[in-house]
């Protein structure tokens, strides 16, 4: 082979490799480029309201608990879209754990993929509503025929500066629930629950079994070491006639007196060595769940997931009065069906949150779920479903009250629950740990 | 003088990654430092100046978090190196089931965080979790682990360094295993002793290792998220409260995007500043 040939070939061949590696990494940035350009979805060219062969899709979120809780909602929508087969639901089961929601909302938000209809917890109101997340209703419900049999409290929780934000289906009352089996053996008549702060705190005592060495192994009452969300301490403030969150002036009241009293109270029976700490928010490791407790304050799921999947100590379950001090007042969270206000598909979400409050549905809910009924229509046959249960649970759903509908529930839920595990710890007394948590809250809120 | 000629394709060869650095780091970063000086709840952004760095003097909770970190850092540092150089010492010898054992210790590792800290949370039980079972059998008293301020940010650690301490001890044993037999064999000729060895022939070759696993364990370290929303959201009484915690409790449950975003820059500044001086004032090599 003459030079020119080597020259040429080493050179030439060269040139190739090089023009190939230019063109590689041209098409390399190409594609980066394109995979970061913009991804907007097409503007919606289907028309908002769905017609009765044009097919729609829309998307539904609701935070999941347990398997009998999900699988509810789950073939829910498939009864839905066996009876609508123009509007197809896509479903996503979120963390039960408010906090984890947050996150995945917030994401949603600024992505654009807000769920068309979403299940929200009562506190999503005030931090939500107030940004406008989620769409009005007030025209949708006047133009619903069956809107005078729903409770008027499942539309005042979906409420926020006069417009309505959400409908509540899913009245989450916390019930103290207690085992009858525990009670017979402590010598206590398992038919007379506590009905007032001194019967609890004299029962938590007596239910409580200790080892040789004073561990707690059978905790009397669950009091949770950590309460994120203030579910456990609130009705024992609201019980004292305290405010907590006066949502008129749409201010803290949790220092007050009253307050600090509750706050007291709680310290008080925890001293006497009555429970084994845990964290309020998990639900899994409640001490009662696992059959560690004898008493607790425990939501309508858990307790049918204890029924189904406890069959042996299921049956033992009792389900006390509204406490009561100075007033009766209980924990009664909701949930709401609510529409993103960015959704393009509100009419269809509209049909879906209809078909949920229908009164098959809700009946459905709650035979399975035990979730008690938002319908007038629904209550006598509620209450002879099950006489023992069921009065019980009407009565923390008539004497209930939530979270506070207000945008800083979030910053008032930090100070708050961190007052509770410095009163409980002893690192401060409640009065100043209550004291020092509204302070702090009020130069937040400047 | 650079020849563009002859460098062209280098640069282009390089240029993807360069580009990917200013898309997805470079950028984010800037994004980032503006928004610290806005307050912006997902809604509306209005520019706030320094009040949020002003703000941060002042917050406890960020306060409670910075030591809390530090504190994190410097423990799970000391004990997944040390005891990982130990373990890597003894797996360098030939033991019999020595795969196993290594294999054992990485383990952990490769683990997800998520799945580890669910069972540590359950082995952390106050009242029937296995620790204080064990505990009770030895006549000891239970620990409240998590609930307790005096023990929860130990248990973290506790968790950290069992699921690290395998990362490092590979780390070592490569490092190990690329020291030249013969300044052994020399130095026993010598008449030098395993400790004596150990301080001056394998610490020494190992600086570059140590160097590493120092800078990248500060950077891991700093940043520890998961096991403390897990396993116990920052309490009891923000005992176990971390900056990247703050930052998303004040981004995502909040809505102060803006605070948070000073936050991230102040734990970028903090960082920044001991990699600088690793890397100013550590001894990278074993050129003596």
């Amino acid at each position: 082979m003459d030079l020119s040939c080597r020259v040429h070939l080493r050179f030439g061949g060269y040139a190739m490799k090089r023009l190939w590696i230019q063109l590689a990494l041209l098409s390399m940035i190409a594609g980066l480029a394109a995979g970061c350009g913009s991804n907007k979805a097409q503007p919606n060219s289907q028309p908002d309201k769905p017609s009765a062969t044009e097919q729609t899709s829309i998307t539904f979120w609701f935070p999941g608990a347990d398997k009998v809780n999900d699988d509810h909602f789950l073939q829910a929508v498939k009864d839905f879209e066996q009876s609508h087969p123009n509007i197809k639901v896509e479903t996503t089961v979120l963390p039960a754990n408010a906090q984890d929601i947050e996150t995945k909302l917030n994401a949603a938000q600024m992505s654009g993929t807000f769920p068309d209809v979403f299940s929200a917890y009562l506190v999503y109101m005030g931090t939500r509503g107030s940004r406008g997340e989620f769409a009005e209703l007030d025209n949708y419900i006047a133009n619903w025929d069956e809107k005078d049999d729903i409770y008027e409290s499942a539309y005042e929780a979906g409420q926020y500066q006069g417009k309505t934000y959400g409908i509540g289906f899913f009245p989450a009352p916390e019930i103290l629930t207690y085992r009858k089996d525990f009670f017979r053996e402590a010598g206590l008549d398992p038919e007379a629950p506590p009905a007032n702060w001194e019967q609890l705190a004299e029962a938590a005592v007596k239910l409580t079994v200790k080892d040789d060495k004073g561990n707690v192994t059978r905790a009397g009452f669950d009091i949770p070491a950590i309460s994120p969300a203030l579910v456990f301490l609130e009705p024992f403030m609201r019980q004292n006639e305290s405010a907590v969150i006066d949502e008129v002036k749409g201010v803290p009241a949790f220092s007050d007196q009253a307050s600090v009293e509750a706050l007291q109270y709680i310290v008080d029976v925890h001293d006497q060595g009555v429970s084994i700490p845990y964290n309020y928010q998990k639900k899994d490791e409640i001490p009662f769940v696992n059959g560690n407790a004898a008493m607790s304050f425990l939501q309508t799921s858990q307790i049918s997931s204890i029924i189904k999947n406890q069959p042996e100590w299921g049956k033992e379950l009792g389900f006390a009065p509204v406490l009561t001090h100075k007033k009766q007042v209980a924990f009664n969270g909701q949930r709401l069906f609510t529409i993103g206000s960015e959704s393009k598909q509100k009419d269809a979400a509209w049909e879906f949150i209809k078909f949920m409050m229908s009164k098959e549905q809700m009946w459905k809910r709650y035979e399975e779920l035990n979730i008690p009924v938002v319908r007038k229509s629904l209550e006598e046959q509620f209450i002879q479903a099950n006489p023992e249960m069921n009065k019980v649970l009407l009565q923390y759903v008539e004497l209930g009250k939530g979270k506070a509908v207000v945008p800083w529930t979030s910053l008032a839920n930090k100070h708050m629950s961190l007052a509770y595990e410095e009163a409980l710890s002893k690192s401060k007394t409640p009065e100043q740990a209550l004291k020092d948590a509204e302070t702090n809250l009020l130069n937040e809120l400047k | 003088m650079l020849k563009l000629s002859g460098d062209r394709v280098g640069y282009i060869l390089i240029a993807p990654f360069y580009l990917f650095l200013a898309v997805f780091i470079v950028s984010p970063i800037l994004m980032n430092l503006y928004l610290s000086f806005t307050d912006y709840d997902f809604q509306q952004m209005t520019f706030v100046g320094w009040d949020n760095y002003e703000k941060l003097l002042q917050d406890s909770f960020f306060l409670i978090s910075l030591k809390n970190t530090f504190v994190y850092t410097l423990f799970t540092l000391i004990f997944t190196m040390g005891p990982g150089l130990l373990f890597a010492e003894i797996l360098n010898a030939k033991l019999i089931g020595l795969k196993g054992f290594r294999a054992s210790l990485f383990i952990p590792y490769v683990t997800s965080m998520v799945a580890v800290s669910m069972v540590w949370l359950w082995m952390y039980e106050p009242s029937h979790g296995i620790f204080n079972v064990l505990l009770d059998s030895l006549g000891l008293p239970k620990i409240k682990w998590l609930y307790d301020t005096k023990f929860a940010l130990l248990s973290i650690i506790i968790m950290s360094v069992w699921k690290f301490i395998g990362y490092n001890m590979v780390i070592y044993l490569a490092g190990l295993q690329g020291i030249p037999r013969d300044l052994y064999e020399s130095a026993s000729v010598d008449g030098a002793g395993v400790w004596r060895k150990f301080r001056h022939i394998t610490l020494p070759m190992l600086k570059p290792v140590t160097f590493f696993l120092v800078v990248t364990g500060l950077i891991n370290n700093f940043n520890v998220f998961e096991q403390i929303q897990i396993l116990t959201n920052g309490g009891p009484m923000n005992a176990t409260t971390t900056i990247v915690h703050q930052i998303y409790n004040r981004a995502f449950n909040e809505f102060q995007l803006g605070y948070a975003a000073s936050m991230a820059i102040v734990l970028l500044g903090i960082i920044a500043l001991i990699t600088v001086t690793n890397f100013k004032y550590g001894n990278q090599t074993y050129d003596n």
